[in-house]
């Protein structure tokens, strides 16, 4: 392409086709001022600060949306530019109230930055302030439109960053302003309070609600967010030890300028009243504050005694999908190489164990940014709208702005199948049968990367064999999908040459998970789509840091770096890293220690970072088992419903007051940096682990986190902080992939009258809830609660909403209230995972059902 | 317009829709169909309209807004527009808009109960070579006087 030669500032400048005079412009360091101008949205012109002037025919042109175009000749402070830019800034101040004093915006003021910049000290035209009254109620977000200077930046963020189209430009003129449909307050519009539009907003318009400080905070520290594992990049920002707010931290993240409601307005648990501030040591049967010597003394002795009395394997250690990779690593350090059991697991067990059994590190084969690069986009299982927003993004402008088809399977109508190509509603548990037809059509027809397959993959006849009983009408017999939607489905992945795979728990928290997810490493081993850019497997199903917990080997199988505990070169490694001996005998999964205490075989566990008295299916029984222990350490922010039973209550600091690194579902390490002091005497893990280890007879000599993410780095070859990479067919490992069978069982037994009850994902709430339930503006959006029924359910049985039902499972009952959706089909009920009320109902056992999903009875509650 | 006061049914605007193509451009020639339809754009309309287009109900709402040509409330089936255009009021433009007024008892921007009439302003009809001018429906009436007016109203 010919480069365009202009004149900027008397200086020959050249640029390349497409740029405008302002790209032009900051390439070459000349600054012009903009307003409505932001990178990452698509130009619109509409401030007029960014002025020049084209001195041939001695027109302004905004810069912004004006292209180069050969021989002009552009400058930027010219006399008419200065005096048409002073002219604009004044008659927006002449409208805007005079409230800078109060104003929670302080010096980021876009407005009060330009006028100082132009040198404006008085504005002389009579003033005409806008009056705006706001009508918000909900918790987060505050609208004074007086301020609003129309750039639009809240419309553009909102309609082209997280797709939701809450906002436009509502009238014309003097009225204009942005506004809902039909000028309704946000929380009754499509608005998902993520807060983008707070980010972008450039004067104080927008403002957050309930911030404990106003003004421009002290301090900003480049953080990671603590709830889903898309991994954001955050700055939490402080005044005087406190949390005020957060704000996304764009460079080189995952997320860009977006975050979603909990990570943008849930971090208030941090400075909860209910923080434990001193540690606890049960005694004469009741827990008593105590001094940290003590409690530690006392939790090591516990454990010793244990030890000794019963040998090492009555012994379990849970680790955290919450915690650092540093805290992690320490922690099955100490159960390994001090206590000589591998009886240590980590709380991605229950909805991510499957992955790591099924794809190479467990992990996303692609970064979050490759969905929208993709040509076909299959979400199955999944409603990252709540459990993952910032993915629910990249797939919303994939479709939108892309025209990327999106293919839905999910029993439930959840959020982004209201855009999808195709939605294929299905009985829960049959969605293995429904990839097997995919995979049968696509074998049928040769429309499978047949190169790809042959150099890479073996079986192919295997795989033909076994699924070749799925054809469109057995497909429809098992599954309730329709042969219209799969024929639809079928022809999408026909053409698709880079299809992007993406799962979630719906897959995950199913009985049959690792089957599910071998028929979708087939289909994508199939169609090729793996090292590509675009394309690969998604899976959305960890936390934080449930990717470095289980790299960190708190898991019973395997040694950090994910070694089997079969491989010599690697047991012989850490055994002379450590100076100590490896046990060699896999240990219990979480959910066979829970069964395994409840039958008494184990005596005493250590619980880091983990609520499984809520977050566990089944909370009664859970806490009868963790209640029989004859010891229990439990370290945690709060006095949860885990921790009331434990004989030690270790207080551990929040993310923000320690130092590490999380690892994202795209397996970009990232650094957690210290924003606050800790809260009370809380002690981040990494010292309380570091203190127990002393007390243990194994003192580490870590005087810094630092240390040992060096340490991690120094036996784990790939991790060091880094980006993410795309994984190629070579991460599946050594030699051909092959082609596996995955088997397809058909709906389960429903008996007549019967439901499937799912569980999920809250936009507003974090899985169990331990920390969003502690956060004051989250719970306010606490959705009615109670259980979902489709409408045609409720009137055959007579149910109104709100009244209450009686739901039974097993030998279990739940009473609850009846809240009707649009999403669900006739048959299916859903609840969401914070509601401990609905945990009795599902069962730990993996042979008896599902953790996300189970067959319940449901009658009126007279 | 074919029917106004005419409850709004997502069927009968079907055809209207497909005619859009799926298209964000053809966003203002749907609101104008539909406009002819009902007399005004009914609220129930925007998100149909909307889905067809791939565009949100808000940016509907916005295009809407914008234009003054679009009505979110009911209108008459008789639209009357008095001109208060600069030629006009030189030629007794202000005794039109007044004795409209009085024949159809409305003041200006409002619709009869009964949704016979809405009167309006405009700023100019490009006729000012017949001031004083009203347009009612689409016919333009010049040079009006009390009595004309009264002629032109009652006829209706």
């Amino acid at each position: 392409m010919d480069a365009i030669a202009i004149t900027l500032n008397g200086s020959p400048v050249s640029g390349r086709p497409g740029m405008t005079i302002l790209d032009l412009a900051r390439e070459v360091g000349i600054k012009i001022p903009t307003l409505c101008h932001d990178p990452v949205l698509k130009p619109a012109g509409v401030c007029r600060i960014c002025l020049v002037e084209e001195e041939k025919s001695g027109r302004l042109l905004a810069s912004c949306i004006t292209p180069i175009s050969a021989g002009m000749v552009i400058n930027t402070e010219s006399p008419a530019v200065i005096e048409n830019r002073k002219v604009i800034v004044k008659l927006m101040l002449a409208s805007h109230p005079e409230s800078c004093v109060l104003c929670e915006k302080g010096n980021r003021c876009h407005l009060r930055a330009l006028a100082a910049e132009l040198g404006i000290g008085t504005v002389d035209y009579y003033p005409m302030p806008k009056f705006s009254g706001t009508l918000e109620v909900n918790p987060f977000i505050l609208r004074d439109l007086s301020k609003c200077v129309l750039c639009g930046k809240c419309i553009r963020a909102d309609q082209e960053l997280v797709v939701t189209g809450a906002l436009d430009y509502l009238g014309r003129g003097f009225q204009a302003a942005p506004a809902t449909v039909f000028n309704g307050p946000l929380e009754k519009s499509e608005c998902t309070f993520c807060g983008t539009c707070l980010t972008m907003c450039p004067t104080g318009a927008l403002f957050e609600k309930g911030k404990p400080h106003l003004g421009t905070p002290s301090a900003r520290i480049s953080s990671i967010c603590s709830y889903c594992g898309c991994g954001c990049n955050i700055f939490i920002e402080t005044v005087d030890n406190k949390i005020v707010s957060v704000a996304p931290n764009p460079e080189n993240s995952p997320n860009g300028r977006t975050l979603c409601a909990k990570g943008h307005f849930g971090l208030d648990y941090v400075n909860h009243p209910d923080r434990l501030k001193k540690p606890l040591i049960r005694k004469n049967g009741a827990l008593q504050e105590a001094e940290w010597d003590e409690a530690l003394e006392f939790a090591a002795k516990g454990f010793m005694e244990c030890h000794s009395k019963y040998g090492p394997d009555a012994l379990a250690f849970f680790g955290s999908s919450k915690c650092t990779n540093e805290e992690n690593f320490l922690f099955q350090k100490i159960a390994r190489v001090v206590f000589g059991t591998n009886n240590i697991d980590n709380g991605a067990r229950l909805l991510s164990g499957s992955s790591f059994e099924s794809l190479p590190f467990g992990a996303m084969t692609n970064p979050i940014s490759d969905i929208e690069r993709s040509d076909a986009i299959f979400l199955i299982g999944s409603n990252p709208s709540a459990s993952h927003p910032v993915a629910s993004y990249a797939i919303k402008r994939a479709v939108r702005f892309r025209g990327i088809p999106l293919v839905v399977v999910d029993p439930r109508k959840t959020g982004p199948a209201s855009m999808a190509s195709a939605w294929a509603s299905i009985r829960p548990g049959t969605e293995a049968a429904i990839l097997n037809g995919i995979i049968a059509a696509i074998i049928e027809s040769g429309t499978f990367d047949k190169a790809f397959v042959v150099a890479n993959c073996t079986d192919l006849d295997e795989l033909r064999k076994s699924v070749a009983l799925f054809d469109a009408k057995f497909v429809e017999k098992t599954t309730g999908c329709p042969a219209g939607p799969f024929s639809e489905i079928v022809s999408i992945f026909k053409a698709s040459q880079k299809p992007a795979f993406i799962y979630g728990h719906g897959v995950t928290g199913q009985a049959g998970a690792s089957d599910l997810i071998r028929a979708l490493v087939n289909l994508t081993l199939l169609k090729g789509s793996i090292g590509k850019q675009g394309g690969g497997i998604y899976p959305l199903d960890k936390e934080n840091n449930g990717q470095g917990a289980w790299d960190m080997g708190c898991t019973p199988d395997s040694l950090p770096g994910s070694r089997g505990l079969d491989d010599e070169e690697a047991v012989h490694r850490f055994e002379s890293s450590w100076q100590r001996p490896v046990p060699r005998n896999p240990g219990y999964p979480a959910p066979e220690m829970i069964l395994a205490a409840e039958a008494g075989r184990l005596k005493a566990m250590h619980i880091m970072g983990e609520n499984p008295v809520r977050s566990f299916p089944n909370s009664p029984m859970v806490e009868k088992a963790l209640g029989s222990l004859e010891f229990l350490i439990v370290q945690d922010l709060f006095l949860t419903e885990t921790a009331k039973l434990a004989h030690v209550v270790l207080p551990a600091c929040s993310f923000a007051e320690k130092e590490g690194s999380f690892t994202n579902i795209e397996r970009r390490v990232q650094r957690i940096r210290k924003a606050i002091q800790p809260v009370g005497q809380s002690r981040s893990d990494f010292e309380i682990l570091r203190g127990l280890a002393e007390r243990l007879g194994y003192p580490m000599k870590y005087d810094s986190v630092s240390k040992v993410t060096e340490e991690i780095a120094s036996v784990i070859p790939h991790y060091s902080i880094h980006g993410g990479q795309r994984l190629s067919i070579s991460d599946w490992g050594n030699g051909k992939v092959r082609l596996t069978p995955a088997a397809a069982p058909g709906s389960p037994e429903i008996e007549d009258g019967g439901f499937t009850l799912l569980r999920g994902s809250n936009l507003f709430q974090f899985m169990g809830g331990t920390r969003t339930s502690r956060s004051a503006r989250l719970r306010t959006m606490k959705v009615a609660g109670g259980v979902e029924m489709n409408h045609s359910d409720a009137v055959r049985l007579g149910i109104g909403e709100g009244e209450k039902v009686k739901i039974s499972s097993g030998g279990s009952e739940v009473i609850a209230s009846v809240c009707f959706s649009d999403s669900l089909p006739e048959g299916i009920l859903f609840c969401p995972y914070h509601d401990l009320a609905f945990s009795a109902l599902f069962s730990l056992d993996p042979n008896s059902g599902g953790i996300a999903t189970c067959p319940v009875r449901l009658e009126k509650e007279s | 317009m074919e029917t106004a006061g005419l409850q709004f049914n997502r069927e009968d605007i079907d055809d209207i829709l497909k005619a859009g193509h799926g298209k964000p451009s053809n966003l203002i020639r749907v609101l104008q169909a539909v406009q002819e339809k009902y007399g005004y754009i009914p609220k129930e309309s925007v998100k149909f309209i909307a889905d067809s287009l791939r565009v949100f109900p808000s940016q509907v709402q916005g295009v809407m807004t914008f234009y003054a040509e679009f009505s979110m409330t009911p209108r008459g089936r008789n639209i009357v527009r008095v001109c208060r255009g600069t030629a006009c009021h030189v030629r007794g433009g202000r005794g039109v808009l007044r004795v409209t007024q009085k024949v159809l008892d409305l003041d200006e921007g409002k619709t009869s109960e009964d949704l016979k009439y809405t009167l309006e302003t405009v700023s100019c009809l490009g006729a000012c070579a017949l001031a004083p001018v009203m347009v009612v429906n689409k016919v333009y009436y010049g040079q009006m006087d009390p009595k004309r007016i009264e002629s032109v109203l009652t006829a209706l």
